[in-house]
């Protein structure tokens, strides 16, 4: 934490005044700056999630952001939402697996510009916000509470009257329709968590504006970062538009094995899972008669080579998010970039994407990297 | 489901002696490329590229065969040939007109050249037209 705070003033002084003693020029190439603003606008247009008919309701966010602080939600009253997802530690725990009764096997993923995704999880199970929302409250593993005990946390003092203004009485309706408006409640304040312009953005919309002079403004190291980052490095090959993410599956050569006889099977698992998910799209738990984005779980297709590939991150507020990859086995974006630089093909999959070659790269060209990922996020004022 | 429409008229002339269905191309279409020499004609109409990437998206496909195929004998699909993967979804095809299909849930998921194919099968045999189209 200490380590990423110190990075994070490193980048407060490096993108909120030009270096002194040094001219900063716009170096990037047209086709560089074509590749820029493929990046944005930012931010992203406001959206509803029509499958989920409290998104957007004050009063149904408020509520949301109670139920993510409260310890109720879990059996023994010992954990939250926030005790993995900390929202003083961008929406994650800053550890390498998630800890909730027992220790998981993944990273815990931050809570940033969730409604504009199209997966849910690491793996995927989930194709909507809600359904991944309710997960962690009854998974022995998490929160493991029971739904049978979910009606009495919402008859108590606390939630009774909001819930029911939203919803009806809690012993009115079903463990399973209580557990989906807890989900869609919390859901509607994960998806108001969203990131703000970041020095990136700026340069963007410079570029856009055609205002070399404001573009330039964007140190030089950050731009050279960023002409590996869509040159060479191919990053945006994955890593694409304004959530710097494309939202689907691949390998990026971390190990699946978390332990001597188990693997993390990844996108595999998580489209069995999806498959007989009750809470999906397409199921009687969407608000939404016309079933938009139904289609992506219907038309989904299902391959072995889905085997220990994992969602592709955004990497906007990137430098809050340490450590990194699904497993946390990355502890430090330098680190994140060397592992690139030096990238394993044997732990490719023999007849996955031809994308990941070894980088190679210079002391220097990695130090422009991470100065250019640094750049993605949000400075504090 | 919103998103461009990619309308591609095919062609297919028949080699045999037997009676074909003449095709006229419309003007201003482009022909495709097949797979195998044949005497078939794959004209398709360009929409504005390079089709956006992350967005669900239609075509439109004009067959003209003899005989006609069914539709579910008829394939559509597209690949990355240079990063050596496919789509994530399996585009839907249903008939919108007379030997007119539109395939939806087409997805591109990275930028780059890729590879649409559309395969009939006739006969028992395979034919496979193919198009290369940018996305960014």
């Amino acid at each position: 934490m200490k380590r990423v705070f110190g990075l994070l003033c490193g980048v407060v002084v490096a993108f909120s005044a030009p270096q002194s003693g040094h001219a900063q020029n716009l170096i990037l190439s047209q086709s560089e700056i074509s590749a820029a603003l493929s990046h944005g606008p930012w931010p992203l247009p406001k959206q509803d999630d029509p499958s989920n008919r409290m998104s957007g309701n004050a009063a149904a966010i408020s509520l949301g952001k109670k139920l993510f602080s409260s310890k109720k939600l879990s059996a023994d009253g010992t954990l939250n939402c926030a005790s993995c997802h900390r929202p003083d530690a961008g929406f994650t725990d800053g550890v390498a697996q998630a800890m909730g009764h027992t220790r998981g096997d993944r990273n815990t993923q931050a809570l940033y510009n969730l409604k504009y995704q199209r997966w849910f999880g690491w793996d995927g199970r989930n194709d909507n916000l809600w359904a991944q929302s309710l997960r962690p409250i009854v998974r022995v593993d998490e929160m493991a509470l029971r739904t049978t005990d979910l009606s009495e946390v919402l008859t108590g003092e606390e939630f009774a009257a909001p819930y029911s203004a939203l919803f009806g009485s809690p012993p009115q309706l079903s463990e399973q329709q209580n557990l989906v408006n807890v989900g869609k409640l919390l859901a509607a304040y994960i998806e108001t968590l969203t990131t703000e312009k970041t020095p990136f953005d700026r340069f963007r919309d410079a570029l856009a504006a055609g205002d070399e002079a404001a573009a330039a403004v964007y140190p030089e190291a950050a731009q050279r970062g960023f002409r590996i980052f869509a040159g060479k490095g191919k990053c945006n090959f994955c890593h694409t538009g304004a959530l710097f993410s494309n939202g689907e599956f691949h390998d990026a050569g971390v190990p699946y094995f978390v332990a001597a006889n188990r693997v993390d099977s990844g996108r595999h698992g998580g489209i069995k899972a999806l498959m007989k998910n009750p809470y999906t799209l397409a199921g009687p738990y969407s608000d939404d008669p016309k079933k938009t984005g139904a289609w992506k779980t219907r038309q989904l297709i299902r391959s072995h080579n889905d085997f220990g590939t994992f969602r592709v991150p955004s990497l906007r507020n990137v430098g809050r998010t340490a450590p990194y990859m699904h497993n946390g086995s990355i502890a430090t974006l330098e680190d994140v970039v060397h592992h690139y630089s030096n990238i394993d093909l044997e732990r490719l999959h023999a007849d996955g994407e031809l994308i990941l070659q070894p980088l190679h790269l210079t002391k220097r060209e990695s130090a422009d990297l991470v100065s250019f990922l640094l750049s993605l996020t949000e400075v504090d004022d | 489901m919103t998103g461009k429409r990619i309308f591609a008229g095919i062609a297919l002339l028949a080699a045999t002696t037997s009676s074909a269905a003449a095709c006229t191309i419309p003007d201003g279409w482009t022909m495709m490329q097949v797979e195998h020499a044949q005497s078939s004609k794959i004209a398709l109409e360009l929409p504005p590229t390079p089709v956006k990437i992350g967005e669900p998206f239609s075509i439109d496909f004009l067959v003209c065969a003899n005989p006609q195929p069914g539709i579910g004998d008829i394939r559509l699909d597209a690949t990355m040939p240079a990063h050596k993967h496919g789509m994530n979804y399996k585009p839907e095809i249903k008939e919108v007109a007379d030997n007119i299909y539109r395939g939806s849930g087409m997805f591109f998921h990275m930028p780059g050249e890729w590879q649409i194919s559309v395969e009939l099968l006739i006969d028992g045999e395979s034919r496979r037209f193919l198009l290369k189209v940018p996305a960014r």
